[in-house]
């Protein structure tokens, strides 16, 4: 609780403000609403489980600024991804596992994923639907999707990082969920940033018509 | 009256559920009425059932009626606070519009008891709304402004020690009305899913409901408190027929337009449990003569509630002047043709009524006719909520051709609109800068596109039918997504919507006549909202809790018929 008078903590969020803006800035960052809807559930279950969730979306809104909206070759699932000339967008990694969770070979390897953190979330939906454990792997983290929640040991990732996936890996101590988010401050600073591009300037007709 | 409530062995007979293309119109969701699924009367029902406490713990307003005052509810389980701020505005900072800065008055639901230390840091955020922060120790933030037209003249009549008349109070039906109730994670506030297991918030928005019930509270206190210091030895407080004559007002806009779109699964649990309950009346062999009487007699109610029921809007009163005619006809009907003898009357009353009547008269039949019967419906209630995590996986494995039949199914002859026609996409949602609230412009005259929202439920439908004709059919969407990641959103809709048929509005958003207050509408009615004066086609005042016992009257035989002009002694309408 705060000390002090007047004052909320400032780095306190809701997980709804979390998913909220996040999405915001993952539009304001050019990606369209439908992956940005993605990011900011990713983001809120990422802070769910005690990870930096907003930290992670920013590390993807500066991939898609700078790789424009990342590729990946369309085909079924052979066990290595990549996206030449281009960092891997870690929503679309994800999503392509949680829509595809019975087919998923083992030994799946992705290539130079931007924000691999992001891709957890999806993991984890998957692991719910096959009722199997997936262990998702960086150099430096590795954490096990289970149909209950995630483990987690080591330490993050860097902003582009390769991703190899584990199929019934065994799991740690489950991660403690948390209601809260306690996103660092120049962090949210940075996604409200982003997410003032989606926000149309008001006009003296807008005002007028009875906008709001 | 009643039949008996269901066995878990028989669930009771249903008639077939109206179906989803009918329903789920806007013509018809802006016609819909309160019932006893509503969340009011699901809390107040809930209030005199479990025997809640109530008490006023603070009053610290001082002689220029600023301060705060604190209302306690114990529910027997745990207890939440309205922490209420009264301010002193000057009338040329008073307005409804999101863009205030300032209001008469600003409140927060504290769950618990706060301590000075809380009342502190609330009275340093509460009362600046969205510029504040509040914590996960609160759970909705809100704030209302006075009637100016009724404020006064209250306040005069009671500090000359007399009533202000019932006329007065018919008029307009409140004193303060709040702008916004936020809640669900909303500037720092608890979310949802931190509370939503607790018995007493099982139901939809009752964390809301409850604050704006105790706001009423409040603003009884205040007005009379207001009388008394303006004449300490002369004034009267409100007498018990004038307070309940009084509701909380509410003045909606288009910040809550986009909700049914974005939590199409809500929209469905709430329209499906008033559609099963509407079934099973239905199905009903016969109607008892307990059942027929209450009917009758709260359809007379009803008639009285339309009659005084106002708005300036031509297109609403329109809609409430045939509403009055449909409901006198339907009057007509039982006493003069026995429509409700014999066989199956419920559904047979409804099919004429779909046959001879408008939608608000339809509508506001299927409403009453799921009151004589809380043993059929009540149970419906619990279905009510979204207790998931409101997000739900894509199936990748359905194929193009299995979609594509599902848009068809779902959206019809809409998948064929054209949308290069300016009138069909006259419209675009998008949020302002200003206030960071949803807007809807005018896409061809104003320079909105680059910022729009993706309500566009038509459009986008159309989108992903016509990209999928382009794929085998046997295509399944994990590949046609992984080409085409912004097709997704369509896809979830539809795939929802194939499992929940009332999750989506059949009518384009885009187009340049549609009505953001049938939105609107279809919300507040769920929240049992009643006196629907829309402002303009894009905002809308209603009423909220007007009728109600206060904490001090409410029990289990007062707690659910207050919505209906009943008794003598509440000349409220």
């Amino acid at each position: 609780m705060p000390e002090r008078l007047g004052a909320v903590e400032r780095h306190d969020r809701s997980l709804g403000e979390v998913a909220a803006l996040c999405r915001r800035a993952m539009r304001g960052a050019g990606a369209g609403w439908s992956t940005a809807d993605e990011v900011g559930y990713a983001a809120a279950r990422l802070c769910a489980w005690g990870l930096d969730g907003c930290g992670t979306v920013v590390s993807l809104c500066r991939a898609v600024a700078r790789y424009g909206a990342p590729l990946i070759k369309p085909s079924t699932l052979t066990t290595s991804w990549q996206a030449p000339e281009k960092a891997m967008c870690s929503v679309c990694c994800g999503l392509a596992l949680s829509d595809t969770p019975h087919s998923i070979p083992q030994g799946l390897q992705f290539r130079d994923v931007a924000a691999p953190l992001i891709m957890v979330p999806f993991v984890q939906l998957a692991a719910q639907a096959r009722q199997g454990n997936i262990g998702l792997n960086t150099a430096t983290l590795q954490v096990v999707c289970t149909p209950d929640g995630i483990s987690c040991a080591g330490t993050l990732p860097s902003d582009v990082a390769d991703v190899s996936l584990v199929l019934d890996a065994a799991p740690g101590p489950l991660q403690q969920v948390q209601s809260r988010a306690q996103p660092d401050r120049d962090t949210w600073a940075t996604l409200e940033e982003l997410a003032s591009h989606t926000y149309a300037p008001a006009t003296e007709e807008s005002r007028a018509k009875g906008a709001g | 009256m009643n039949t008996a409530p269901p066995s878990p062995a028989a669930q009771p007979a249903i008639a077939p559920l109206r179906p989803a293309h009918q329903v789920m119109r806007l013509a018809r969701l802006g016609a819909l009425h309160q019932s006893r699924l509503s969340f009011m009367r699901q809390l107040t029902r809930r209030i005199a059932r479990e025997g809640w406490h109530f008490a006023r713990t603070a009053w610290q307003i001082d002689e220029n009626g600023e301060g705060h005052a604190c209302y306690q509810v114990d529910t027997g389980r745990r207890r939440y606070t309205l922490v209420a701020f009264a301010h002193d505005l000057p009338p040329d900072k008073r307005t409804d519009r999101v863009i205030a800065e300032a209001w008469d008055a600003t409140f927060t639901l504290f769950d618990g008891v706060p301590t000075p230390d809380d009342i502190a840091r609330l009275g340093a955020n509460v009362p600046l709304q969205e510029a504040g922060r509040i914590s996960a120790r609160e759970l909705t933030l809100a704030r209302a402004n006075r009637s100016t037209r009724i404020w006064d003249q209250a306040v005069d009549a009671l500090a000359r020690g007399q009533q202000p008349t019932v006329p007065q109070l018919q008029a307009v039906g409140y004193l303060m009305r709040t702008t916004a109730v936020y809640g669900s994670g909303k500037f720092g506030a608890a979310d949802y899913a931190t509370y939503c297991n607790r018995p007493e918030f099982s139901a939809p928005f009752q964390a809301e409901m409850l604050t704006v019930y105790l706001i009423r509270c409040f603003v009884r206190d205040l007005v009379n408190d207001a009388a008394r210091r303006r004449a300490p030895t002369q004034a009267v407080p409100l007498g018990p027929a004038a307070a309940r004559a009084l509701g909380i007002g509410n003045s909606t806009g288009l910040g809550m337009a986009p909700y049914l779109v974005n939590h199409p699964q809500l929209l469905h649990n709430w329209i499906h449990a008033r559609e099963v309950a509407l079934a099973r009346v239905r199905a009903l062999p016969q109607a008892g003569a307990e059942a027929r009487a209450l009917f009758r007699t709260l359809l007379m109610a009803s008639l009285t509630s339309a009659e005084t029921w106002s708005t300036d809007h031509p297109g609403q009163a329109a809609r409430i002047e045939g509403l009055r005619a449909d409901l006198a006809r339907t009057l007509n009907w039982i006493d003069q043709e026995d429509a409700l003898g014999g066989a199956r009357p419920w559904n047979r009353l409804i099919l004429r009524a779909e046959q001879d009547l408008s939608h608000e008269a339809q509508e506001a039949l299927a409403s009453l006719m799921l009151e004589p019967y809380p043993a059929l419906c009540d149970d419906l209630a619990d279905g009510m909520a979204d207790t998931g995590a409101g997000y739900r996986q894509v199936d990748g494995s359905v194929s193009a051709q299995a979609t594509r039949a599902g848009l068809r199914q779902i959206y019809g002859d809409l998948l064929d609109l054209d949308f290069t026609d300016p009138k069909i996409c006259a419209r675009a949602w998008y949020t302002s800068a200003e206030k960071l609230e949803p807007r809807l412009g005018e896409r061809h005259q104003e320079p909105i596109a680059p910022y729009e929202l993706p309500l566009d439920t038509v459009r986008a439908a159309q989108t992903l039918d016509r990209a999928l004709a382009k794929w085998p059919q046997t295509a399944p969407l994990s590949e046609v997504l992984l080409v085409d990641p912004g097709l997704r959103a369509a896809v979830r809709w539809v795939q929802l919507a194939q499992d929940c048929a009332y999750a989506e509005v059949r009518d384009n958003l885009l187009a340049h006549d549609m009505m953001p207050i049938d939105l609107l509408r279809a919300k507040l009615s769920f929240f049992g909202a009643t006196r629907f004066d829309p402002r303009s086609d894009r905002w809308v005042r209603i009423n909220m809790f007007q009728g109600a016992p206060y904490p001090e009257d409410l029990r289990p035989d007062t707690a659910d018929l207050w919505v209906y002009p009943l008794s003598v002694d509440c000349p409220h309408a």
